[in-house]
C-alpha cells in the first residue's frame, strides 16, 4: 500500500495554502506531518482524504491515479480520516456514531444491529475503550468522544489512515492506547499519517517525519534523523530560542492572593489551595479528573456546593457569577475557543476589548479608533501582530485566535488568570509566545492557574503543579520535583502506580 | 483503573467541551427527570383525558371520540412530516400553503377526472412543492426558516391564482369519503393518519435513512464528513412533508366538500406546536414520532375541553400560544443542561 503525491498545490483566492508538494507515504510506516499552524499540513491531509480538492497535482493510490470528490468517496477507497475538530453527532448513541455512514446492512434500507454490536465489541477491545455503546456521545468527555471518532475510523478497515491532531483531546492513558493502535495498523501494512504539535509524540511514534513551512514541504526523512531542535528549526526556519523558564524561577516567598478551602462542586471534592502573587500554578490530571471544573468554580462560572474564599487574606462570599469574579480581578480563559471564546464575525480588536469596554468608551461611545488602540496595547503583551487587529478573528489561525483571547484576558487587567488548555491545538511559535506572555505576567506580579494535558508544558512553565485525581488534589509538586513522569504516575491515582 | 474509566462515561454537567462532572447521586435524579421528559406528552394526555372526562360527560361517547380523531387527522399528517423535518434540523413553514393547495387542486381535479388519479396527482404536486423547498434550502443555501416562509407565500399566491381566489365546489360524488367516510366503522381519515404514522415511524426508526435524519439534525457538518448524504436526506424530508401536507389538505377539503385557498393558515403553527409539545428538539437531532402522535391527541383533547368550557377560538388561540411557549422553553432548558 502506498500513497504518492506529486506537485500537489492548493490555492484559496490569492493565498497559497500548499505549493508543489511531492510526498510518498508507504504502508508499514508511520508518517508524521509537522509544521506551524497554516503551514499546510492539515490541507495536505485534507487533500489525500477527499475533503479538499487540490488546485494542482496528482494523487496515486498504489500507482493508480485517484481524485476523491468527498470524504465518503475517499473512505470507500479505504482512505479514512480523523479530523481535527470532532465530527461526532452528540445526540446519537456511541454505537450509531461509530457506524454512521458505513452501517453493516441487512437489506438496502435497514442495518444489521447484531453485526454492528459484534463489530463494536471488536473495535472497542482493539483500542481498549470501555465505553457503553448505548449512551449518547454528547454525554461523554471530549477524550472519549475522540475515542469514538477513532473507533469509527478503525471500523472502516482503513488502508490509509489520516489523523489530524488525534491526541490533542486525549489523556495520557488514551494516548498510549492510540499509540498501540497505530503500531498495530503499521504492522498490518496500513499507511498511517498524522499531524501533531507534540514533538515528543512525533519523535516517539513515527517512522518518517515531514516538515511543512509556509505551504511547502521543507524537509522529510526517517525520524531517527530528526531531533526536537532540528524539527523546531525546520518548522520556524531558524534555530529556536532556548531557555523558556529561564531567569524567573525565583524561590522567594510571595504574598498570598487567593486561598480556597473545602471547595466542592460538580466533580471537585474538598479541594483546598492557595495562589500567590507572581506564581504560575499548573493543574495536572486525567481528562475527567475535575481540572476544568476547578477552574470554572473559581471563575464563578459554576456554583460550588461548599467552599470558603479568601482574597488578599480577607474572607469573602464565593463569587456568584463570572462578573463578580472578574470584578475581583479573576479572569477565566476558556479551553473551547471556537464555541466559548471568539466572536468569529467580529474583528480581532473588537474581540480583544470585549470583556472590558468601560475604558474603551468615551461618554458611552465606542469608536473604532479607541477599540484599536486599546486592543493594540493588550495585543502587544502577547506578541500579537498589530496589522491583524482589523481582520475578522474567525479568519485567523488557531494560534493567533488563542493569542487574541489571551490579550482579551489581559485587557481585563486580571490579578489571577485561570487558563484552561491555553495552548491546545496551536503551533509551536504561538505556544512559545503564549508561554512567554504568561511568564511575563507572573514576573510582573500577576498570578496564573493553568490546566494542560501536555505535561511537558506544565514542567516548563509552572512554579508549582497540583495533580488532580477523581476530583481531589492528590499531590503538590514544586520546582525541581515537577517531572513529567511523576505527574503521569500521580494522575492515575494510587491505582495507576506500579 | 476500572474506576477511572467508569467515571469518564458519566454525564457532563457543564459545557459540552469540558469534563464530565455529574456526581453519581445526581444521575439518579437526572434519570427520573429524563423519564418524565420522555413521557411528558403521554402524562399530559392522561391528565387531560381525566379532566375532559370530568368536564364533558359525553367525552367517552363513540361519536365524540370519532369526531375528535377525524378532525385532527389532517393535522396529524402534517405534524408527522414536520417531525422528520425538524429532527433533520430544518423547518418547513410552507406546509400551510401546500395544505391549501392540496384541498384546491384535489377539488379541481376531481371535477375533471376520477377521484383516485386526482388524489395521486395532488399528492405528487405536494411532493414537488417539497422538492422546490429542498432546492431553495439545499442549492440556493437559503436558511430554511426564511426560505420556506417565502416559498409558502409563492405557493399560496399560485393557489389563489389557480382558483381565482374563490372556493372550489367539489361536484364529484364520493368526494367527502376521504374526510368523512368510514370503513368498518373506522373513519377513513383516521386510517390514513395511522398509515402515515406507520410509514414515518418505520422510516425514522427502522431504516438507515432514519438514522441519517437524526445525524443530519444532530450535526450536519460532522454527518457530511462521515459520509452521510446531508442534502439528499433533507430533500427527502421536505418531499415527504410536502406530500403529507397536500394529503392533509385533501382530507380537510373533503370534509368541507370544497377546495378552499384560505385553509391551512394555522396548520403550520399547530403542527409546530404538536411537534414541540411532543418534545422534539427545535435544535434538531432529537425527537420521536410516537410522542408527536401523543401530542396530537393532547391538542385534540384540549380543544375538546375548551369546547366543553364553551371557550371560543380567540381564547383557544391564546391558550395554544402559551402552551407552545411553555413547550419550547422546556426544550431550551433541557438542551441547556445538556450542552451549555
Amino acid at each position: 500500500m502506498s500513497v504518492r503525491l506529486s506537485n500537489i498545490g492548493k490555492r484559496y483566492g490569492a493565498t497559497r495554502a500548499l505549493n508543489g508538494v511531492d510526498l510518498t507515504l508507504t504502508g508499514g510506516r508511520v508518517h508524521a506531518l509537522v509544521g506551524e499552524n497554516g503551514a499546510g499540513k492539515s490541507t495536505c491531509l485534507g487533500i489525500i482524504g477527499g475533503r479538499t480538492v487540490p488546485s494542482t497535482g496528482e494523487i496515486e493510490l498504489d500507482g493508480e491515479r485517484v481524485t476523491f470528490a468527498s470524504p465518503a468517496h475517499a473512505a470507500s477507497n479505504g482512505v479514512v480520516s480523523i479530523y481535527q475538530e470532532l465530527s461526532v453527532i452528540p445526540s446519537m448513541s456511541v454505537l450509531h456514531n461509530v457506524f454512521l455512514g458505513s452501517e453493516p446492512r441487512r437489506t438496502r434500507w435497514t442495518d444489521d444491529s447484531a453485526a454492528m454490536r459484534t463489530a463494536y465489541a471488536q473495535v472497542a477491545s482493539r483500542i481498549g475503550a470501555d465505553i457503553d455503546p448505548d449512551v449518547e456521545v454528547g454525554s461523554l468527555s471530549v477524550g472519549d468522544q475522540q475515542m469514538v471518532e477513532i473507533m469509527r475510523a478503525l471500523s472502516r478497515r482503513p488502508r490509509v489512515m489520516l489523523m489530524d491532531e488525534p491526541t490533542a483531546a486525549l489523556g495520557p492513558r488514551e494516548r498510549q492506547a492510540l499509540y498501540g493502535v497505530i503500531a498495530g495498523l503499521r504492522d498490518e501494512g496500513v499507511v498511517v499519517a498524522f499531524v501533531s504539535h507534540n514533538l515528543e509524540e512525533v519523535l516517539g511514534v513515527s517512522d518518517d517525519i515531514s516538515v511543512f513551512r509556509d505551504g511547502e514541504l521543507c524537509g522529510s526523512g526517517p525520524s531517527d534523523q530528526w531531533s526536537r531542535d532540528s524539527l523546531m528549526s525546520a518548522m520556524i526556519g531558524h534555530p529556536p530560542q532556548v531557555d523558556l523558564r529561564g531567569t524567573s524561577a525565583s524561590p522567594k516567598p510571595r504574598k498570598e492572593l487567593l486561598r480556597v478551602d473545602g471547595l466542592s462542586g460538580g466533580r471537585v471534592e474538598d479541594v483546598s489551595l492557595d495562589v500567590r502573587a507572581g506564581e504560575i500554578v499548573g493543574i495536572a490530571g486525567l481528562v475527567g479528573s475535575g481540572r476544568s471544573t476547578l477552574l470554572r468554580l473559581i471563575a464563578g462560572a459554576q456554583r460550588p456546593t461548599t467552599g470558603r474564599w479568601q482574597l488578599d487574606g480577607v474572607k469573602q462570599p464565593w463569587p456568584s457569577s463570572v462578573r463578580s469574579a472578574r470584578r475581583q480581578g479573576i479572569v477565566y480563559l476558556t479551553e473551547d475557543r471556537k464555541a466559548q471564546g471568539i466572536l468569529p464575525e467580529s474583528t480581532t480588536a473588537e474581540n480583544i476589548v470585549l470583556g472590558r469596554l468601560g475604558p474603551v468608551a468615551r461618554r458611552g461611545i465606542v469608536t473604532r479608533r479607541s477599540v484599536r488602540d486599546h486592543a493594540d496595547v493588550a495585543g502587544r503583551q502577547v506578541g500579537f501582530a498589530t496589522t491583524r487587529l482589523s481582520t475578522n478573528i474567525g479568519a485567523l489561525s488557531g494560534g493567533n485566535q488563542q493569542k487574541a483571547l489571551l490579550a482579551r484576558v489581559l485587557h481585563a487587567k486580571p490579578r489571577l488568570i485561570l487558563a484552561d488548555e491555553p495552548t491546545r491545538g496551536v503551533d509551536v511559535g504561538a505556544k512559545d509566545e503564549i508561554s512567554r506572555a504568561l511568564r511575563d505576567i507572573a514576573d510582573r506580579g500577576g498570578s496564573v492557574m493553568m490546566v494542560s494535558s501536555e505535561y511537558e508544558e506544565l514542567a516548563e512553565n509552572c512554579d508549582r503543579v497540583l495533580v488532580m485525581w477523581h476530583g481531589t488534589v492528590v499531590a503538590e509538586l514544586r520546582g525541581p520535583d515537577i517531572g513529567v513522569d511523576t505527574m503521569v504516575k500521580l494522575s492515575f491515582g494510587t491505582e495507576g502506580l506500579t | 483503573m476500572t474506576q477511572v474509566s467508569k467515571t469518564m462515561v458519566t454525564r457532563p454537567d457543564d459545557t459540552a467541551s469540558s469534563r464530565p462532572d455529574a456526581g453519581r447521586a445526581r444521575s439518579g435524579v437526572r434519570r427520573v427527570g429524563e423519564a418524565v421528559a420522555l413521557y411528558a406528552p403521554v402524562l399530559m394526555l392522561v391528565v387531560l383525558v381525566i379532566v375532559a372526562s370530568v368536564l364533558n360527560d359525553r367525552f367517552w361517547a363513540p361519536e365524540n371520540l370519532r369526531n375528535m380523531l377525524t378532525q385532527n387527522s389532517a393535522l396529524a399528517l402534517v405534524a408527522f412530516g414536520m417531525t422528520l423535518v425538524i429532527i433533520a434540523g430544518v423547518f418547513d413553514l410552507s406546509v400551510g400553503a401546500i395544505f391549501a393547495a392540496g384541498s384546491v387542486i384535489f377539488a379541481m381535479l376531481s371535477n375533471e377526472v376520477l377521484l383516485l388519479p386526482a388524489a395521486l396527482i395532488t399528492v405528487v404536486v405536494g411532493a414537488l412543492a417539497g422538492a422546490v423547498n429542498a432546492y431553495v434550502v439545499n442549492s440556493l443555501r437559503v436558511n430554511s426558516f426564511i426560505g420556506t416562509l417565502a416559498t409558502g407565500a409563492v405557493f399560496s399566491g399560485l393557489v389563489y391564482i389557480l382558483c381565482d381566489s374563490s372556493p372550489v365546489q367539489a361536484r364529484r360524488e364520493g368526494f367527502e369519503t376521504l374526510g368523512l367516510g368510514r370503513i368498518a366503522g373506522v373513519p377513513c381519515a383516521l386510517i390514513v393518519a395511522v398509515a402515515a404514522f406507520g410509514l414515518c415511524a418505520a422510516l425514522l426508526n427502522g431504516t438507515i435513512f432514519g438514522r441519517y435524519v437524526f445525524a443530519v439534525g444532530g450535526n450536519a457538518a460532522a454527518a457530511h464528513l462521515t459520509g452521510v448524504p446531508v442534502r439528499a436526506v433533507r430533500a427527502a424530508c421536505f418531499v415527504l412533508v410536502g406530500a403529507l401536507a397536500a394529503l392533509g389538505g385533501m382530507i380537510t377539503g373533503s370534509q368541507l366538500g370544497l377546495g378552499q385557498p384560505t385553509l391551512g393558515s394555522n396548520i403550520a403553527l399547530d403542527a409546530f406546536a404538536v411537534v414541540v409539545i411532543g418534545g422534539t428538539s427545535v435544535y434538531g437531532g432529537r425527537g420521536a414520532l410516537w410522542r408527536t402522535a401523543s401530542a396530537v391527541l393532547v391538542l385534540a383533547t384540549l380543544t375538546n375541553i375548551f369546547n366543553a368550557l364553551a371557550w371560543d377560538t380567540t381564547r383557544q388561540s391564546v391558550a395554544k400560544g402559551l402552551i407552545i411557549i411553555a413547550a419550547v422553553a422546556l426544550d431550551a432548558a433541557r438542551s441547556r443542561s445538556d450542552h451549555a
